[in-house]
């Protein structure tokens, strides 16, 4: 037999599906435990069951507060995180091969961040009407997310779509936009810790209607990007092999960044900004299987799942009852990997 | 090389002006390709060689003017619907994305495949066969960004072969390959011709390989159609003055008989 490259991709595919589906379940088990009020595993185990049952405990085998934290605090926590994870690896992935640039990300960007600036100018400023309701958050945060991502397109697009041309607009971006949340803070000093939680990001908040429109949105966005890997993949060639292939690279283009620049948005405005799972998450899984769209997409949902899911459960426990903001340990895994892709990028240049 | 006396034709430059931005390369363009045949495109750098291909596959729209594919208006087509008229040989068309052999030369089925759906048979076949006639057959499962120069090049004929087209337009197919490669890829191209009838429109700088291979020369120079007839007919060391500004010399090739121009170094 011949070495097959293409073999060991499928058969990587699988090996990273099934193993990371275990450690996911696994960690939200460990995760359900863990936190201040201690929770045995078959306490845990019989409190999700009942609930699913819609049974109330008759063996008194767990307290009313104990059933209360696992159902309305932790459960609706770990699904959110699991949910926000997934789309921000998505929509990392869908970014990366747009631009044809490993480093590209929302968070690097300044698309998340301009998604925040969205969501706290809106709900500050009082220009969510009531109606709005629960969509009234996400679609603000759209809205900023949107104007952020044409910015950049329109002056990266100047410059040819360098990688440097764009990281560099993308720096600028969050300046720029770190700049205007700064003054927002400063303008609205008693609702401070509002603006820092869309900065910061957390899952503190989760509930599960925040957590059910969170997944709808997540539900529009990535079906619709899990169905366009063919058109992903050709965004890797050189534009004329792909508009000569019947790609029209232009539109596409501009479908593409729009869908995962809305799936972003959504989750920003529910748990604020969280950086790096865009770009770690597709990352390992390309290392591993391939940059094939039909399998990198759903397997980035399932790292980036997991690696947010580990993030946050750290995030909680790790200064005991003192929380982190997720967004800071996300960083500290990210940030040197991103140093890394750099390297990289730039030696290959030299070459 | 025979010709009949009536030829279709499969491509037409009608009155085509354009250029990027406010710098206009091309005047009232007028040229037409025949079907069936293999045309080189050859002239010194900046011609307009490539640029005249892009219209082809409307990756550039000209200014005023048409590109007729097939008697359709190249403007008024979609892309997908184009791209099952005439595929292309980019250059610099290799990817450094680790794509398998097979995964990238799948990518010239796109302008088939419907949303939703896998490879159908039809669509396996035609990969099979583009596969079949690069001879990468066996390498379906390398990655592309293990392969050689002379592979790379393959790859990239066997996607747009898959893309089931009567027409083929190549911008540069053998640069960066050693003779060995260069010969194999010409080789290829005229078979194509040959067996499969199929409209092959070819970029090329090698004037030895222009000779030996195409049916009929396009001769561009500063934007401008100099000549288009046969090899001999175009090719004389006058036209290769004025132009590419050498000197060539006529030499028998003592293994076929043919005269040949040589640039004198």
């Amino acid at each position: 037999m011949e070495s097959t490259a293409g073999g060991l991709q499928r058969k990587l595919t699988l090996v990273l599906i099934i193993v990371t589906s275990i450690l996911i379940v696994a960690l939200a088990f460990v995760s359900v435990m863990m936190g201040p009020a201690e929770i045995s595993p078959g306490q845990a185990l019989a409190i999700i069951a009942d609930s699913l049952r819609h049974g109330v405990s008759t063996d008194g085998a767990y307290s009313a507060s104990q059933a209360y934290i696992v159902m309305n605090l932790r459960l609706p926590r770990i699904l959110s995180a699991l949910v926000a994870g997934a789309v921000l690896a998505v929509s990392g992935a869908v970014f990366q091969s747009v631009f044809r640039n490993p480093m590209a990300d929302p968070y690097v960007l300044g698309i998340s961040s301009g998604a925040s600036f969205g969501v706290a100018l809106a709900s500050l400023g009082g220009m969510i009407p009531a109606w709005a309701g629960s969509w009234g958050l996400p679609v603000s945060a759209w809205l900023g997310a949107m104007a952020t991502a044409v910015l950049i397109m329109f002056l990266a697009g100047g410059g040819g779509w360098s990688k440097t041309s764009l990281l560099l607009t993308g720096v600028a971006m969050n300046y720029l936009l770190s700049a205007a949340i700064t003054l927002l803070m400063y303008l609205n000093q008693e609702h401070l810790d509002r603006v820092l939680f869309w900065t910061l990001g957390s899952f503190g908040s989760s509930d599960w209607t925040k957590l059910s429109v969170m997944a709808a949105f997540a539900v529009v966005t990535c079906v619709p990007l899990l169905s366009m890997h063919r058109e992903l993949d050709m965004m890797l060639l050189d534009e004329t092999t792909a508009t000569s292939s019947g790609l029209s690279t232009r539109a596409w283009r501009m479908l593409l960044l729009a869908i995962a620049t809305a799936s972003v948005a959504s989750v920003v405005s529910f748990c604020g900004v969280i950086g790096f799972i865009g770009l770690m998450a597709p990352h390992l899984v390309r290392m591993t299987i391939g940059p094939g769209h039909k399998r990198l997409l759903p397997c980035s949902m399932i790292v980036g799942a997991f690696l947010m899911l580990l993030s946050d459960t750290l995030a909680r426990t790790v200064m005991g009852t003192t929380e982190l903001p997720v967004g800071v340990v996300t960083s500290i895994a990210g940030a040197p990997l991103f140093i890394i892709l750099l390297r990289h990028t730039i030696s290959r240049r030299r070459r | 090389m025979t010709h009949p006396t009536q030829e279709s034709n499969a491509v037409r430059f009608n009155h085509l002006s354009g250029g990027y931005g406010t710098k206009v390369l091309f005047h009232d363009v007028r040229l037409d390709i025949p079907a069936g045949r293999f045309t080189s495109i050859i002239g010194p750098n900046g011609a307009g060689k490539s640029t005249l291909l892009k219209y082809l596959v409307k990756v550039l729209l000209p200014q005023t003017g048409t590109v007729y594919i097939a008697d359709h208006d190249v403007s008024t087509l979609r892309q997908r619907l184009l791209a099952r008229h005439v595929a292309m040989v980019a250059q610099n068309g290799t990817s450094d994305y680790e794509f398998t052999v097979f995964d990238s030369v799948a990518m010239g089925r796109y302008a088939h495949i419907k949303r939703f759906s896998s490879l159908t048979k039809e669509d396996r076949d035609s990969i099979e066969y583009a596969l079949e006639a690069t001879g990468i057959r066996t390498m379906r499962d390398k990655l592309i960004t293990e392969l050689s120069g002379g592979e790379a090049q393959r790859v990239l004929l066997a996607r747009a072969l898959c893309q089931d087209t009567d027409v083929i337009a190549l911008d540069e197919p053998i640069n960066h390959l050693d003779p060995f490669h260069q010969r194999d890829i010409m080789r290829l191209l005229r078979q194509l011709v040959d067996r499969n009838g199929l409209t092959v429109i070819c970029v090329l700088h090698a004037l030895d390989a222009v000779q030996v291979f195409s049916d009929h020369v396009v001769l561009m120079h500063e934007g401008r159609i100099v000549a288009t007839v046969t090899p001999r007919q175009v090719l004389t060391p006058r036209s290769l003055k004025e132009t590419y500004r050498i000197d060539v010399h006529e030499v028998t090739d003592p293994a076929t008989g043919a005269t040949l121009l040589l640039p004198t170094w």
